[in-house]
């Protein structure tokens, strides 16, 4: 049998069951978007740019639709994991419903009416956590552009393996030997969770756990996000 | 959670009124947070197809599986897929529903997590020769009428199909396959690990007068006042397999937290309830297969022989009682006794070979059938002069009648 994911309370790559690698972030990547971002985490590397509040001519409504455009690169992962490279699997078409509606929720669309505003993903390298890192992008994209939102928002992803620990911030081999793995996105400043996301069997204890787990890493990301957003606005003047 | 279209249209007054009721702690119809409607099910003729009724809303679910090749990079795993389709029946809204539509993907998706992900069917016990043959399962749901709560009546019919579901038997001799019809060998029941159920929230927001509140299994009405919707799939070990709240008002973690307990309360009920049905359908089954066997017995002749047998063994005896002492000249008078050794010789001669029995044509048997009277019979066999007799006899049976 394989060795266990954590040994002597490290994982294999020296990090502690619950120490997540914060991801390193930069704004203002692209020239021509309104606001744009990029965030590498650990496996995954992932840009996006926000055009927008565009005005809409032909569907005006009371407040602004958000759009998602979510492709991966076909360079993004090995050869056998894709099924057509110029098509979105289900899953990914899956993850740019869910991006719509997290950020249809948390951007105050009521102040854009008659508008659209389009949040493009290019996953340049997918792991496990591709859904959080874009949600991170989104989050700082959408900041660079200057489009008020209720808060920022932050998404950790956390595994549970078989002897009952909870990996935070997982790598693919981590996930793949897990039992479950759990995504969660949050409004930090507000205490509040915008999405969840399990699959894989696991108690309800160890899910209560790792939804704890991944709010405390939410509220520590969005130090990230400040710190980046200051930094950047500061080299700006 | 991408809100499926409906063409039914809200009035402001009912939804304002909705949401009022819901804030005073009501339910339009006088169901409590945390209770489901009711739920029905009933099973088509082949194993594996179900109708689920969740109150109004109405799903149908089939399953058929095939023997195929398995990817190179999955060799010894099986395939499970879900097919969801939107019947135009439900909702005229339907029609225009595209396959690749976002509902239907993540409904999709969710199946695919209940089921796939949290090894509730095991993919590998699919695999029938690794590398060359494996099974591939396919589930159908077809939403029929649609009143709120989609999500959870097509979970509910996936595993209630999964669990009724009977594949055929199979022999594997190296790398050679015999499927088994099924009336060869019974057909075997998938290897289904545990057993997961899916309870759907809607958020309701919060307001002035009160904090947000979650509601299980949400009618049509109820979900388009709501701004949200959480789904928990937990399984009869009270182990959570699938957790998805997409977009929507945020919820407090305690909520979900809340939410989980209640939707392992709702497990025992909804499962107890589906094997309660599939018990009743398969004593139903057991009954028309033992029609089916007795029918099929009679038509091809089964125990006809034994039956014709003891026709003719009667039939002997009595003419060998009127005779008078056995006659030793041919071996044909004896009497047909089922221990007598010399009787398959006699049964194999060509003129004791009883004939296929159809009721009522074989000559001996009309002789003991229509005829009521067994005095007339041996009358008929004997003399002919007593053909008077008989015809006197006929009279008197005429005269009785009249009187």
């Amino acid at each position: 049998m394989s060795k266990p994911l954590v040994i002597a309370g490290k994982r294999k790559d020296g990090r502690k069951p619950q120490e997540y690698r914060a991801p390193s972030c930069a704004v203002g990547v692209t020239e021509n978007a309104q606001g744009s971002s990029y965030v590498e985490s650990l496996s995954t590397k992932v840009t996006c740019s926000v055009y927008g509040p565009k005005q809409t001519v032909d569907d005006p409504a009371e407040a602004c639709d958000v759009k998602v455009n979510f492709t991966v690169a076909t360079f993004a992962e090995a050869a056998y994991k894709r099924r057509h490279a110029q098509q979105p699997t289900s899953e990914d078409r899956n993850k740019a419903a869910s991006l719509e509606e997290a950020f249809g929720y948390a951007v105050l669309c009521e102040k854009y009416p008659k508008s659209r505003i389009e949040l493009n993903f290019l996953v340049l390298q997918r792991g496990v956590d591709d859904y959080a890192a874009s949600v991170l992008a989104a989050s700082l994209a959408l900041m660079d552009a200057g489009i008020e939102m209720h808060d920022i928002v932050t998404a950790a992803t956390a595994s549970f393996t078989a002897n009952g620990e909870t990996l935070l911030d997982p790598t693919s081999r981590e996930t793949r030997r897990a039992v479950a793995t759990l995504t969660t996105t949050c409004l930090p400043n507000l205490g509040s969770i915008l999405s969840v996301n399990q699959s894989g069997t696991s108690t309800s204890e160890t899910t209560e756990e790792g939804i704890k787990l991944c709010c405390k890493t939410c509220t520590a990301l969005r130090d990230v996000v400040a710190t980046t957003l200051r930094e950047a606005a500061e080299k700006n003047g | 959670m991408v809100r499926l279209d409906s063409s039914r249209v809200f009035s402001a007054n009912e939804q304002e009124f909705t949401k009022a009721a819901l804030e005073e702690g009501e339910r339009l119809d006088g169901r409590s947070y945390t209770q489901f409607r009711r739920l029905t099910v009933k099973f088509g003729r082949k194993s594996g197809q179900c109708n689920i009724w969740l109150g109004k809303t109405q799903v149908i679910a089939s399953i058929r599986c095939r023997v195929v090749e398995p990817t190179i990079y999955r060799p010894s795993d099986g395939f499970l897929e879900f097919g969801i389709q939107m019947s135009p029946m439900a909702d005229p809204v339907f029609a225009a529903m595209r396959q690749r539509a976002p509902e239907l993907d993540e409904l999709r998706r969710l199946l695919e997590r209940v089921f796939k992900a949290s090894k509730a069917v095991d993919v590998e016990s699919l695999c029938l020769v690794p590398g060359k043959k494996v099974w591939s399962i396919r589930v159908e749901v077809t939403v029929i009428d649609y009143d709120g709560n989609v999500t959870d009546a097509c979970c509910i019919a996936a595993l209630t199909s999964l669990l009724h579901f009977r594949r055929p038997e199979v022999t594997i001799r190296g790398s050679d396959i015999t499927i088994h019809s099924e009336t060869e060998r019974e057909p075997v029941a998938l290897n289904i690990q545990h057993v997961p159920v899916v309870v759907t929230f809607a958020i309701m927001p919060a307001s002035s007068e009160s904090s947000g509140v979650l509601i299980t299994d949400p009618t049509l009405l109820e979900s388009c006042v709501s701004t949200g919707e959480l789904s928990i799939a937990v399984n009869t070990l009270a182990q959570i397999c699938v957790v998805n709240k997409v977009g929507g008002t945020s919820v407090a973690p305690s909520d979900i937290q809340a939410a989980v307990n209640v939707a392992a309360n709702k497990v025992d009920y909804i499962v107890g309830r589906i094997t309660e049905c599939i018990a009743e359908d398969a004593i139903l089954r057991k009954k028309e297969g033992l029609a089916k066997f007795e029918w099929a017995k009679e038509r091809q002749s089964v125990g006809e022989m034994e039956k014709l047998a003891k026709r003719i063994e009667a039939a002997t005896e009595e003419k060998a009682q009127t005779a008078g002492p056995a006659d030793t000249r041919t071996r044909r008078t004896r009497s047909l006794s089922p221990d007598d050794p010399d009787k398959a010789t006699d049964m194999l001669k060509p003129e004791k070979k009883p004939k296929r029995a159809k009721v009522g044509l074989s000559s001996e048997a009309k002789l003991t059938l229509c005829v009521p009277d067994t005095k007339k019979t041996k009358e008929h066999a004997t003399d002919a002069e007593e053909e008077v007799e008989e015809v006197e006899e006929i009279e008197e049976v005429e005269e009785i009648e009249e009187v």
